[in-house]
């Protein structure tokens, strides 16, 4: 029998109270991770992209939400239903999250070698002083200058990128297995993004770690990423390879944010968009989920449950008309 | 540090005589004559004329507050117009009452107002949370020496368990210290757990739904953790600044109690003093007060420091 892939999430259900009662934000939604693998997952706001990763390790507020249903697995052990106590020894420890807003997510009243060092203790049963060691070490790691006298610092000391980079130090300090960066570049400025991403690459090669990378921004997707998901009112619309994304999607939905892509070049002109905005989990229209916004759209595609489709090796789609349509990818 | 500490002490000085200057100015502005209460009904207009020149009222404005600076200097605030009693030594006799009384009852707002408002603040909605919430908004209706009173008829006279006055200085001993002190105590401490268990939990609810609590859970510490490292050292600005001002008001409301428990304590002192209009005693626990005051803030901006950097730093 062969070895289970590192995550594997069957049928996620996330359910958030309302005044009207339970709405589903994430919707059956599945997805595999291999060990070393970049997996991207690609959404507008409101995708439920952040949710049904923060719901892995438990990490959404409950209430008001919920995993209503199916299943996550670490290396074949089920994280869904599992005691409090035995969760917390898998997060930051196998599964480590980075966080979209550097300037918050770090406690304003410690001191970020300590709040590296904490996690180093908690998880590696280090003494105070290894665990400021390696504090220091990994601050190094990540590039920070002078870590040893910056580890004594505050966050309101450090810079928007270079928060995100103590993030980066903390995260990945335990050596975990898997890392999930939630839209861990949207927050910094163009020149930073681009540092903090081969940051992320050069620690995932240096420590054989699986990502899941959260963004709604195709060109990091492109530049970080073995494979795709792509989101869509809480569903998955589309998953494949990085090439047969970009090169041959198989959804209106991809085929419009590959599109909005901003382009240079002689090609260059106005910015596309796709018209209208994401629904909201209360109001989601019958049929494809997709369909009010989708310039393909027929009589079918509005009515019943779409099926997830496999169109190639790897690559599936819920898309009703992917056999007649000839979408366009990047060139 | 040191520095800090040394240059706010050195700042308390001229507060001091400001303070003075207007509690001079205050005692000026009384209607009545202190000569006239002390000479009783019966007394001759040369036997009146005698206890001023004795009390240096006959003096001009400028060289009586002249007198009180040149003692203040000394440490020396004068003598009580009755009893005939050095101020400093009344204060002295009816400090430690007060500050046992405001020190114990601070106590009780701590160890109860702050686990109260932990429970409350971790389980916004739940049961536990509405039934302290509920609790809170009667100890808020109920005055303290109201509560007092109570105390005293339900736990004093009736049940018997405690006694319903007479302090036992801590030195003696100091079980009956506490044993006689846990009813008034008690009485003045709720205002103040209410408060502080009110204040605790919102900002307890707010700590606990920002960013760096949820990386703090995503690091795998336990809950424990979370709540008692990363969000209570967040939430505890604000907590401060009500423990700072409960500082003041425990003071307050111990003037109360000590007349219901009949405890002879600077409250006591006072409120007989201001009957008597016994200028000096008034000054004297004026200026006392001042300084309490001055060194419970002190306390407190030392602690923001401790618990916000960005404040440190400045």
């Amino acid at each position: 029998m062969s070895e289970p892939p590192l995550l594997e999430v069957t049928d996620l259900d996330v359910d958030f109270a309302t005044d009207h009662g339970w709405e589903r934000v994430v919707n059956h939604v599945s997805f595999t991770v291999d060990r070393g693998e970049t997996l991207g997952l690609v959404g507008e706001s409101g995708s439920g992209k952040s949710v049904t990763c923060m719901a892995l390790t438990a990490l959404i507020p409950m209430p008001p939400g919920r995993v209503a249903g199916g299943s996550v697995r670490l290396e074949g052990r089920e994280l869904i239903g599992m005691p409090a106590a035995e969760l917390e020894q898998v997060r930051g420890a196998e599964v480590a999250n980075i966080f979209q807003e550097p300037m918050t997510s770090l406690n304003p009243a410690f001191t970020v070698g300590e709040q590296i060092a904490e996690m180093v203790r908690r998880h590696k049963g280090l003494s105070r002083r290894a665990a400021r060691g390696r504090a220091v070490e990994m601050l190094d790691r990540v590039g920070i200058p002078n870590a040893s006298r910056r580890a004594e610092e505050y966050p309101h000391q450090f810079s928007g990128g270079m928060r995100q980079r103590v993030m980066i130090a903390m995260a990945v300090s335990c050596e975990p297995k898997l890392l999930i960066a939630d839209e861990p570049t949207t927050a910094l400025d163009v020149t930073i993004q681009a540092q903090v991403l081969d940051l992320l690459r050069d620690m995932q090669a240096e420590l054989g770690m699986s990502v899941v990378f959260i963004t709604h921004d195709l060109g990091v997707v492109a530049h970080s990423c073995d494979h795709v998901v792509v989101l869509y009112g809480g569903r998955v619309m589309e998953e494949a390879p990085i090439d047969e994304l970009y090169f041959r999607p198989a959804h209106p939905y991809t085929e419009g944010l590959l599109t909005a892509m901003p382009q240079i070049g002689p090609r260059a002109g106005r910015l596309a968009s796709i018209p209208g905005s994401t629904p909201v989990p209360s109001s989601l229209p019958a049929g494809c989920v997709f369909n009010p916004r989708c310039p393909y759209v027929v009589e079918r595609c509005r009515e019943g449950e779409i099926p997830l489709v496999e169109v190639g090796p790897g690559h599936r789609s819920r898309c009703v008309r992917v056999s007649e349509l000839n979408l366009v990818g990047t060139s | 540090m040191s520095k800090v500490i040394g240059r706010r002490l050195l700042l308390t000085i001229p507060l001091l005589f400001f303070v003075s200057l207007i509690v001079f100015a205050l005692a000026q502005l009384v209607p009545g004559d202190p000569a006239v209460t002390i000479a009783g009904e019966q007394a001759t207009a040369a036997r009146i004329e005698e206890i001023r020149e004795k009390l240096g009222i006959n003096d001009s404005t400028l060289v009586q507050y002249g007198r009180l600076v040149g003692g203040l200097v000394q440490g020396d605030l004068g003598t009580s117009l009755y009893s005939e009693q050095k101020v400093t030594d009344a204060l002295f006799t009816a400090l430690p009452i007060t500050l046992s009384l405001a020190g114990l009852a601070l106590l009780f707002v701590i160890v109860v107002g702050i686990p109260f408002g932990l429970l409350a603040g971790t389980r916004p909605g739940s049961l536990l949370d509405r039934i302290l919430t509920a609790v809170a908004a009667l100890g808020v209706a109920a005055p303290g020496y109201w509560v007092g009173i109570l105390l005293i008829i339900v736990f004093g006279l009736g049940l018997g368990w405690f006694p319903t006055g007479l302090y036992v200085p801590f030195g003696e001993s100091p079980t009956r210290w506490l044993y006689h002190l846990i009813l008034p105590a008690f009485a003045l401490s709720l205002a103040g757990i209410v408060e502080v268990t009110r204040q605790l939990r919102s900002s307890m609810r707010d700590a606990m739904t920002a960013d760096y609590v949820r990386t703090a859970r995503a690091k795998g510490l336990r809950q424990r953790t979370v709540v008692l490292k990363h969000a209570l050292k967040n939430a505890a600005v604000p907590l401060v600044t009500v423990l700072g001002l409960q500082v003041n008001v425990l003071l307050g409301g111990a003037i109360a109690l000590e007349l219901v428990f009949g405890f002879s304590g600077v409250g006591a002192l006072a409120v007989r003093a201001v009957q008597n209009r016994d200028i000096p005693v008034i000054q004297g626990i004026v200026l006392l007060s001042v300084v309490v005051v001055s060194l419970s803030n002190l306390l407190v901006d030392l602690a923001y420091g401790w618990l916000n950097p960005k404040v440190r730093a400045q």
